[in-house]
């Protein structure tokens, strides 16, 4: 079951939202630029872990759900010369329903056959842009705009205010998923994952709730969109691209599948890395598949993974010496049975 | 549009279609057998069309880098194999396909490091260099070599699947991997060598299309999606699905570009999602 | 021949076997009964290496074989007939004996021609693909497939579910001629009227457990064991 208000997970969010705050105050233009985009892949891979660490439907066409609130947000203000405050819900609408579209088409998929499926749709979407005249085809486009929020007194130009509302933004889908994902609609989406065929003894059709969470999910990567073409002002059709859905993977399974927050985590680190090696080696891509490989070599379970072992390791050790302080009792001993709970990329594998 | 133009088209139909089904064919079976997709398959096309560039660099022979170059990359996908993803058995089919996605990355990178970022030119046999004149029409003679050599590879498999023991025991591990091994079958062992003669295949594919399509690291990228949608439409694990999806595939992207020009690329995913919808087990699936 | 001791099995986190311990003799033949769900197909599928135990032991001729693959298993000489047949459909009746025999590599009595002997229905039908085959046909092939690898012992798992009642005695009569050849027999069985005339000895199991052991005879001719074991 998901707790949002776990301790462990609390204090990981807490952390990530203060330290994007301070540093969206005291860090330089670059560093917010790179604040900023932490927050947009931070939301674009909370949303992943919605359909890949519950219901344990790995997509690997996420950019699928990314790319269309980005383009529909551009074409509706740029092309269209729609207001902001018009294309804004709009491309998040086009990103909720090419989620029910994809939701609907891969209800059957499971397992493997998802994560083939997903990304051929994603593969569809980046060939059509890059085919496409009206949208810029290979170029992309330019111009979207940030909104006017003058009228709250923010300057969404200011790099500070627009990474400050980012990270803002990211802590509230943060809180909205957690909600939803602690609720009786989380519940079934863990127990589909965990076990599909139980779910479906139990009298509860798993197709409906997979639909919506893809549907929910595409709304939340639509909005990521939306923000990533507020932020470099520019769109490109590598957000279809598969390899770029790939990395939106591979940040939330090595931030901690299943843990919403690990993703978060997981987006700033691999961001952060992706500057700091980029800096010596034009080779990054060498680096993210050996940090996945070494990920799912370790179990899987990512960052979020060894925080939650170290707290089990100290309690533990706090729970030994408790012990010995009481009076020599026989040490503490863990709790091994022959299928303890594992959060893993392996599918149902979670007790 | 004379006869000659469609003829044309229908042989590059066909030539892009054998291609497919050379790349496709040990994927399905791989599939087939452990529910195991290779999403690094593409890779190993990429690495035949480099190690190829430049075992025909060294040797001066096509012939000896559409020989060698299969066999190099088996051991480097035997090697591969041997000390990462056996060793993910445990943790389950997804975390190995993840795995292998990971070696996508890696594998880009890597060939970037070995062979630069530049396309490289490689090109036909000098016996293979010109065009042949064919009912009126005249077309490339390499391209019908690639036609010839998808043909023979296909008859060979199907001898093999359908005319020996071992492949008799291929369709059974295909048909039922439990029941094969109370039999006797070593079914991890037999997924080793139809892994590594999947990849040996993969790389024969990439010398064959680099004279077409040129050398570059980004390739087994975009082969990739192409050669998994032929394994979906065709249906899981068997000769017969990898055929009938190569064919499609090729004849649909062929003739899409030149009937349908503003959908190009698109008809293709639409034949997907056609056989999604309708029949999600393929066309031929193994295990009915 | 078979030693299988406290044995622990299940599926996820759903535990069926429960310490279960049985053994069966060269030569003998002994059933395995129980109604639904009590855990017979789970414990020849733990014996067979299909499915690793969590704990106990499980020996052949005496040598520890818990947790080997099945292959191994199969290799030492134990033979497998599922409850669902398992005939591979991609291979003719000819091919699934054929691959069988090649893997066997044991010496022993039965060779093709036997095989089509006992089973004249298997000759007729050696060039069809296994899937037109009807339910007796594939549970004939599946036991011949098994003998045709000479086992020493034949782990059998419901032979006679869901067949007609003709072919139900079809089958009797070719295991009882089976059994007088001296084959070492583990037969899962829910119809104790089918499996107690052909077993020398009886495990009936509850709950993961065996709830009784004895001669065959004697549950054969108590109705008070019979509605308390086999509520019948």
């Amino acid at each position: 079951m998901f707790r949002l208000f776990d301790p462990l997970r609390t204090t990981v969010a807490l952390a990530l939202l203060i330290a994007g705050l301070w540093w969206a105050r005291t860090g330089d233009y670059f560093g917010r630029e790179i604040l900023a985009e932490m927050a947009v892949f931070a939301i674009a891979a909370m949303s992943l872990d919605l359909l890949a660490g519950f219901p344990r439907l790995v997509s690997m066409g996420h950019g699928l759900f990314v790319g269309i609130g980005a383009y529909a947000y551009t074409v509706a203000t740029v092309l269209a010369g729609w207001p902001p405050a018009v294309a804004f819900p709009l491309a998040v609408a086009a990103g909720a329903g090419a989620g029910l579209l994809v939701g609907l088409a891969t209800v059957r998929a499971r397992d493997i056959f998802y994560i083939m499926a997903t990304l051929a749709f994603g593969q569809m979407g980046y060939v059509w842009v890059v085919r496409s005249g009206e949208l810029g085809g290979d170029d992309g486009l330019a111009g979207a705009p940030r909104p006017d929020l003058s009228a709250l007194g923010l300057d969404l130009s200011d790099s500070a205010t627009f990474a400050t509302l980012l990270v803002s933004v990211a802590a509230l889908v943060y809180l909205l998923l957690g909600r939803l994902l602690a609720s009786g609609f989380g519940r079934t989406l863990l127990a589909i994952g965990q076990n599909e065929r139980r779910v479906r003894a139990l009298g509860i059709a798993p197709g409906p709730y997979k639909v919506a969470a893809t549907t929910l999910s595409g709304a939340v990567a639509g909005l990521a969109g939306v923000l990533a073409a507020m932020h470099s002002m520019y769109v490109s059709p590598e957000l279809f691209h598969w390899t770029w859905s790939g990395e939106a993977l591979i940040m939330t399974i090595l931030g901690g599948i299943g843990s919403l927050v690990g993703p978060a985590l997981g987006a700033a680190a691999v961001v952060w890395l992706k500057y700091a090696v980029s800096a010596w080696t034009e080779h990054w891509g060498l680096f993210l598949g050996l940090f996945l490989i070494l990920a799912v070599w370790t179990g899987g379970q990512g960052l979020y993974g060894y925080l939650e072992r170290l707290r089990r390791w100290s309690a533990t050790v706090r729970d030994a010496r408790g012990r010995e302080h009481a009076g020599g009792d026989r040490a503490h001993q863990a709790v091994r049975g022959p299928h303890r709970h594992r959060p893993g990329v392996a599918p149902g594998d979670a007790g | 549009m004379t006869t000659a133009y469609w003829l044309t088209q229908l042989l590059n139909a066909l030539q892009y279609s054998m291609l497919l089904f050379v790349l496709s064919v040990g994927l399905t079976v791989v599939f087939g057998l452990m529910n195991f997709v290779n999403l690094a398959h593409g890779t190993f096309y990429a690495l035949g069309a480099f190690v190829g560039w430049s075992l025909l660099r060294i040797t001066g022979s096509f012939w000896a880098a559409l020989v060698g170059a299969p066999l190099v990359v088996a051991a480097i996908a035997a090697l591969l194999y041997l000390v990462m993803i056996a060793r993910m058995q445990r943790a389950g089919h997804l975390a190995q396909v993840l795995a292998t996605l990971g070696l996508v990355f890696v594998g880009v990178e890597v060939m970037r490091m070995i062979w630069g970022d530049f396309a490289l030119e490689f090109s036909a046999p000098p016996a293979l260099a010109g065009s042949v004149s064919l009912f009126g029409l005249v077309y490339p003679a390499y391209r019908l070599f690639v036609i010839a050599l998808g043909l023979v590879a296909l008859v060979l498999l199907w001898l093999l699947l359908e005319r020996t023991a071992l492949g008799a025991m291929i369709r059974a591990a295909v048909d039922n991997a439990a029941m094969a091994s109370a039999l006797g079958v070593r079914v991890d062992r037999l997924f080793f060598a139809m892994f590594c003669f999947g990849c040996a295949l993969a790389a024969l594919a990439g010398v064959v299309a680099a004279p077409i399509f040129s050398v570059y690291p980004g390739m087994g990228i975009e082969i990739l999606i192409p050669t998994l949608i032929v394994v979906v439409v065709g249906g899981l694990g068997s000769l017969r699905g990898a055929v009938a999806g190569s064919l499609l595939v090729g004849f649909v992207d062929t003739f899409g570009q030149v009937l349908l020009p503003q959908l190009s690329g698109i008809v293709v995913y639409a034949l997907l999602a056609l056989t999604l919808l309708l029949r999600p087990q393929g066309l031929f699936p193994a295990r009915a | 021949m078979l030693e299988v001791e406290a044995l622990e099995a299940g599926y996820g986190e759903t535990r069926v076997l429960h310490g279960l311990s049985l053994t069966v003799g060269r030569g003998e033949v002994v059933a395995l009964l129980g109604r639904n769900g009590v855990g017979k197909t789970t414990t020849l599928r733990a014996v067979m290496g299909l499915l690793p135990p969590w704990a106990g032991r499980v020996r052949i001729d005496g040598r520890d074989v818990t947790g080997l693959p099945a292959h191994r298993i199969a290799r030492l000489g134990v033979g497998y007939v599922p409850e669902t047949r398992d005939i591979f459909p991609s291979l003719t009746v000819a091919e699934n004996l054929e691959l069988a025999r090649r893997l066997g590599r044991r010496e022993g009595p039965w060779d093709p021609e036997r095989i089509y002997a006992l089973f004249p229905r298997l000759r007729e039908r050696r060039d069809h693909p296994g899937t037109a085959l009807s339910g007796g046909e594939q549970q004939m092939l599946a036991i011949a497939r098994a003998l045709i690898q000479n086992p020493e012992l034949l782990l059998l798992d419901e032979p006679t579910e869901g067949l007609a009642p003709i072919v139900v005695q079809e089958i009797r009569a070719k295991l009882r001629e089976l059994i007088a050849s001296g084959l070492t027999v583990l037969l899962v069985e829910q119809n104790f009227r089918f499996a107690t005339p052909l077993a020398s000895r009886c495990y009936v199991l509850a709950r993961g457990r065996v709830a009784w052991h004895g001669p065959a005879a004697e549950l054969a001719a108590s109705e008070t064991l019979q509605r308390r074991l086999l509520a019948v």
